[in-house]
């Protein structure tokens, strides 16, 4: 009995699990050499010359057929800075290191410059890395997006929690909430109808049923039956855009609530405007859009992951630009895909 | 932990705030709308129990069809959604920036090719050089985007624009994707190096003309034994691989853009078409018939297959495959239009269900009858979807197009046998409808002015609006048709729409149902990814199809040309439903509440009955009087009238355009009859209802100069009509025409736009011998009012054209709404009621 209350946690599968952790941890302790002395890494400072400058502000009038704006350059240099940092630290990271994509490029330029067909891979790999073949437009775009990719994810991250979510809706508000919408009723008087009368009709009408709800006023004065009804419900400004014209919604949106207004035109005639109800603009249930915002969430939080790394890469060197005076913060974006 | 309750205390919070509202979505007309809802989404705002127009599209392609991408179109149906929906889209020429040193970023493998690009002014591989957008209050309320189903997988494996780099084929993932590791490190499906594809990307690279496209169609768009190319694999698995991974892309796309709020401001359908053609082989005895039949190789074109004459060929020769070469095909393609997610999990195009003979006909050897039958695709929709245990909500309809180009095939009457008559309720089920007008002409009636040949009986001078000279789809020696050519031989007249609803009738008073109880649906078959784009003045800058409508722009005076004169803007679809989501257009559309318009946006209401209250116009309330007392637009009336004749009632707005763009008045309605006698032959009359029938010329009502309406017409009108010649015993149809006022065709804003001015002299005078050619001159100041040479410099040969009246001037736009029809007393119901599974209560209530 004692034995077992004394030594039966010893059966429970915690303990194992921790036992062998130590067990494990001793192990690599005993067994790994203790680590070597890295090698200091050297940054060189970063510099756009002049000459630089000129040649991508040419680059861009030839690409788009204009030169460059102030703000353009600006941007240009900024982003040319960008990618600079970005490939230097690929390369102090040493991400090509066993990358698919650049032993490839590097064995194509290899067997491209060697005479002597079919040789090793490895050995191609090899002498292409002694010639410097590594410096290379492909291998540099390679590396600059793997760089990249490394600052902007982090695969340790929790998904976006409910908060996060809620919290984006929030700030996006413009574009997911719903319109504001109006019910109104209208008396309505036909252009075809009534011809040269219309806008006596009209006037004659309101003075008639100024102080009337709606209700009461129907029964009262002699408008046009309208196709569509005498009363709309929920209309937003596009849609009254689209049945009555642009004039005719912005001015019954205008309206205040609970009075008729003085007679408004549209295509078919005069309106008098009797609005019931304005909702505001309304955000929409988080369950509608889920996808759309975490989409929206999870691009955010790689946005500030990757503007975070970039901000810690630009400390680690010295970046110097010829004529800097005109390098404000960059104006113009370039931009890769609407939407 | 902490965070955990306050987590909890949140989304209480949250579920205390929205369980008032949630009470209060519990339905706008306070219980059960009138329609099944088979999905989850929050009920609309602006639910109305009696209705309102939403304007819309029911046939659209993009970059996802063949024929659209080989024509430079980089739009997607999610492009499409966004333009639908007001957003701003690129079409070709595409400033192409790519370098030899372009890599793809790595992040995200594309499994269906997305054809990215980006506006003027932003950083790109591919940028648009020229945009199109919708003016303000002009977004569409609903879209159904429309590629062919048959070259989703081909077209998206020859056109595959990698993102993924690899080293190894392992790298792509091929077990799931089907793609492989290319010699330049980037994944893309098995079949990109094809012959095939070498063909098709060559050809883009050069011409963008399409034939490629068009000739991988003439193979696997056919009547029975359709063949996908070789490089689909023996069985036709990689293609069928790749055509799901599109059938994705187009779901997640028609999901992204559905608006599932109360706002409901946009439904999108996931939608597909069945694009199959008829008829597509050429006798190879001297007489050149177009031909089919059974026993014919389909794989091998221009071969003579010389064992087995073809019934079609009265000479007894064979039936040779030929659609790449000289020979047309009639046109028998479907839009197929889902009601909500629950889809197919693949298109069932022609290479699943080809054509065939209908139930219970010998089509293959009786001489002359084309493989024209729909009825094995139909019957499959049904099995696969509205039938199908598995697949509950899903629920479908199909939506034929062109029969003006189908030269007669499209509307063939089932037979009588019980077989035929199965098929008759198969149509009557699943085609509720039919796309009376779009790019490619209107097909209602025909008349030619010219030559005074008529398609209807008597006469209907209205008819001669954008017909087409093109009998059938592609080709050339029976392609095109002169005025002359042009007579009921050549172009049946049961290939439009009025005879098609004669002869259902008749059919129906015969064999108790309908197989053509068709209502209207106007649409674009645009290939630039851009729906519902039907204005006159950007289509005559835009065109329809791509590059081709752009780069051949000196084509677009050509009558000849197949996208050149005689296409026109094309039509929209409108329903009336209570409120804008995929249940009600869904019901509203397999109700036929619907019309068409030529492209405007006139609102137009229709209701039939024999109790219509006299004065349904005078006071308000016309839907709800017209709602108890009658049948709207697509309706059926039955024989209970007691003795009254049935009253229509027919209530409009005229279009009501946009900021400097005033919309044109309505000139006049008439209203369409069609009737069938005691003998069983079908009859029609045309009735003026309303508005002046005659009107002064066209210069009066429109400045041609600025296309600015010059007044008169009717903003608005309401008229009830009563059948004057009406007999109970006889199966009736009564459709509404509405007529715009005349306005400038799409032709005048192109030869404004070039400064064609007819009223100046050319001012070149060529040959300065009065007597050359009849039309020489002595100087330029002689060249007034013509071209003194013959054209030799476009510039001439577009005056020409402009100023010689071969081009219209202008144009009549109009709408047509669903017919309603009558059935006698006693006659059995004209329609096949679905069984109550998915409880069409619209349906019910209007048969």
């Amino acid at each position: 009995m004692n034995v077992s209350m004394r030594w039966g946690w010893l059966r429970h599968p915690v303990a194992h699990f921790t036992l062998i952790g130590i067990a494990l941890y001793g192990a690599s302790l005993l067994l790994t050499p203790s680590e070597p002395e890295r090698p200091t890494v050297e940054r060189e400072p970063i510099l756009v010359s002049a000459e630089r400058r000129q040649a991508l502000q040419a680059d861009f009038a030839r690409r788009w057929g204009a030169w460059p704006t102030p703000e353009q350059t600006s941007a240009l240099i900024a982003r040319t800075i960008d990618d600079e940092l970005l490939y230097r630290e690929a390369r102090v990271l040493a991400l090509d290191f066993e990358d698919g994509s650049v032993r490839r490029r590097l064995v194509e330029k290899m067997s491209a410059l060697s005479d002597r067909p079919g040789r090793d891979p490895d050995e191609l790999v090899r002498e292409a890395l002694a010639l410097g073949l590594d410096d290379d437009i492909v291998i540099r775009r390679l590396l600059i997006e793997k760089m990249r990719l490394v600052l902007a994810h982090d695969p340790m991250a929790p998904p976006p929690s409910e908060t996060d979510l809620l919290d984006y809706l929030d700030r996006h508000r413009d574009r997911f909430e719903s319109p504001a919408e109006l019910t109104f009723s209208h008396l309505f008087f036909s252009a075809s109808a009534r011809g040269a009368d219309l806008g006596p009709d009209a006037l004659e009408a309101l003075a008639r049923v100024r102080s009337m709800s709606p209700s009461a006023s129907a029964a009262l004065v002699s408008s046009d039956p309208f196709l569509l009804g005498s009363r709309m419900r929920a209309y937003s400004q596009g849609r009254l855009t689209a049945r009555f014209g642009k004039s005719f919604a912005e001015q019954v949106f205008a309206l205040p609530l609970g009075a008729w207004s003085n007679p408004i035109a549209s295509p078919y005639g005069r309106h008098l405007v009797w609005v019931e109800e304005k909702s505001a603009p309304r955000p929409p249930e988080l369950a509608s859009v889920r996808r759309t915002v975490t989409e929206g969430v999870l691009k955010e939080q790689a946005a500030a992951r990757l503007a975070r790394g970039m901000e810690r890469l630009r400390k680690r060197y010295e970046i110097r630009i010829d004529e800097p005076d005109d390098l404000s913060r960059p104006a113009a974006t370039l931009a890769s895909r609407p939407r | 932990m902490r965070s955990r309750s306050l987590k909890t205390r949140a989304l209480g919070l949250l579920l205390a705030v929205l369980a008032p509202i949630g009470a209060a979505w519990a339905g706008p007309a306070g219980g059960h709308p009138p329609f099944e809802r088979t999905e989850e989404r929050e009920p609309c705002a602006s639910f109305v129990p009696t209705k309102q127009p939403f304007f819309g599209e029911t046939h659209l392609h993009t970059a996802y069809s063949f024929d659209s991408v080989a024509l430079d179109t980089r739009n997607t149906p999610a492009d499409a959604y966004w333009y639908a929906k007001g957003g701003r889209v690129g079409l070709p020429p595409w400033a192409d920036t790519r370098t030899a040193e372009d890599i793809p970023p790595a992040s995200r493998p594309t499994l269906a090719t997305e054809h990215p690009y980006c506006l003027p002014g932003e950083h790109c591989q591919f940028m648009a050089t020229r945009t199109i957008q919708f003016p303000e209050g002009r977004a569409l309320d609903f879209a159904a985007i429309t590629d062919h189903a048959e070259q989703f997988g081909e077209s998206n494996i020859c056109t595959f624009e990698a993102t993924q780099t690899c080293t190894s084929d392992s790298d792509c993932n091929p077990v799931v994707t089907g793609q492989q590791c290319f010699s330049d490190s980037l994944c893309r499906p098995n079949g990109y190096d094809s012959a095939t594809c070498l063909a098709a990307r060559d050809e883009f690279s050069r011409l963008r003309q399409g034939a490629v496209a068009s000739a991988m169609a003439g193979f696997e768009n056919v009547s029975q034994n359709p063949s996908r190319p070789p490089f689909c694999g023996p069985d036709g698995s990689l293609c069928a691989r790749q055509a799901e991974l599109v059938w994705d892309r187009i779901r997640a796309d028609a999901e992204e853009a559905y608006d599932r709020t109360s706002a409901c401001t946009f439904t999108s359908f996931v939608a597909y078409e069945y694009t199959a053609m008829a008829a597509n082989g050429r006798c190879a005895d001297v007489s050149a018939l177009p031909c089919w039949d059974a026993a014919q190789s389909n794989r091998t074109p221009d071969v003579p297959d010389t064992a087995t004459p073809s019934a079609d060929c009265p000479s007894g020769a064979a039936c040779l495959m030929n659609f790449t070469g000289s020979s047309g095909a009639d046109n028998l393609h479907r839009n197929v239009i889902f009601r909500n997610d629950e889809v197919l999990d693949q298109p069932i195009s022609n290479i699943e269900r080809p054509l065939g003979c209908g139930f219970g006909a010998a089509c293959t050897s009786t001489p002359g009858w084309p493989v024209a039958s729909p009825a094995a695709m139909l019957q499959a929709l049904k099995d696969d979807c509205i039938d199908n245990p598995a697949k509950p909500r899903c629920d479908v309809l199909t939506i034929p197009h062109n029969p003006n180009m189908s030269r007669g095939s499209l509307f063939i009457l089932p037979d009588t046998t019980s077989d035929g008559l199965t098929e008759a309720r198969l149509r009557h089920q699943l085609e509720p409808l039919v796309e009376i007008t779009q790019i490619k002409g209107q097909s209602e009636c025909r008349y030619n002015a010219r030559t005074g040949m008529a398609w209807t009986n008597p006469p209907d001078e209205l008819c001669d609006f954008e017909n087409q000279g093109w009998a059938r789809l592609g080709g050339s020696a029976d392609g095109y048709l002169t005025d002359a050519m042009q007579t009921t031989d050549s172009i049946p007249p049961r290939g439009y729409v009025r005879n098609t609803l004669q002869n259902g009738l008749a059919y129906a008073a015969e064999n108790g149902v309908n197989p053509f109880k068709l209502g209207f649906v106007g649409a674009l078959d645009n290939h630039n990814g851009t729906p519902g784009q039907t204005d006159a003045q950007q289509y005559a800058k835009s065109g329809a199809h791509g590059i081709q409508s752009f780069a051949t722009s000196a084509e677009a005076l050509n009558e000849r040309f197949f996208l050149g004169l005689e296409t026109n803007a094309g039509g929209l679809a409108v329903v009336w439903a209570e409120e804008n989501s995929r249940d009600a257009i869904f019901t509203a559309l397999k109700n036929r509440e619907t019309y068409a318009t030529s492209g405007t946006r006139p609102i137009v209401r229709v209701f039939g009955g024999f109790g219509l209250p006299r004065n349904i116009c005078k006071r308000g309330g016309f839907a709800e009087r017209g709602y108890a007392n009658g049948v709207p637009m697509g309706g059926t009336l039955h024989g209970t009238g007691g003795g009254q004749a049935p009253r229509i009632a027919i209530s409009a707005l005229m279009d009501p355009g946009w900021s400097g763009h005033p919309g044109t008045p309505l000139q006049r309605a008439q209203i369409v009859k069609g009737w069938v006698d005691a003998a069983g032959q079908t009859h029609e009359a045309v009735y003026e209802v309303a508005g002046e029938a005659d009107e002064p010329a066209p210069e009066s009502r429109v400045d041609l100069r600025t296309c600015q309406p010059k007044g008169g017409g009717m903003t608005d009108f309401c008229t009830l009509w009563t059948d004057p010649s009406f007999d109970p015993s006889q199966h009736a149809f009564y459709y509404v025409r509405v007529l715009e006022n005349p306005s400038c065709r799409w032709t005048q804003y192109y030869c404004n736009a070039r400064g064609v001015d007819c009223d100046r002299p050319m001012g070149v005078c060529r040959g300065q011998d009065p007597a050359f050619d009849g039309q020489g001159c002595g100087g330029d100041a002689e060249c007034g009012g013509g071209v003194c040479t013959l054209p030799d410099t476009y510039e001439e040969y577009e005056y020409s054209q402009c100023c010689s009246g071969l081009v219209p001037r202008t144009v009549q736009q109009r709408a047509w709404t669903s017919p309603i029809w009558y059935t006698p007393a006693g006659a059995p119901p004209s329609g096949f009621v679905p069984p109550p599974r998915s409880g069409f209560r619209g349906e019910v209530a209007a048969e």
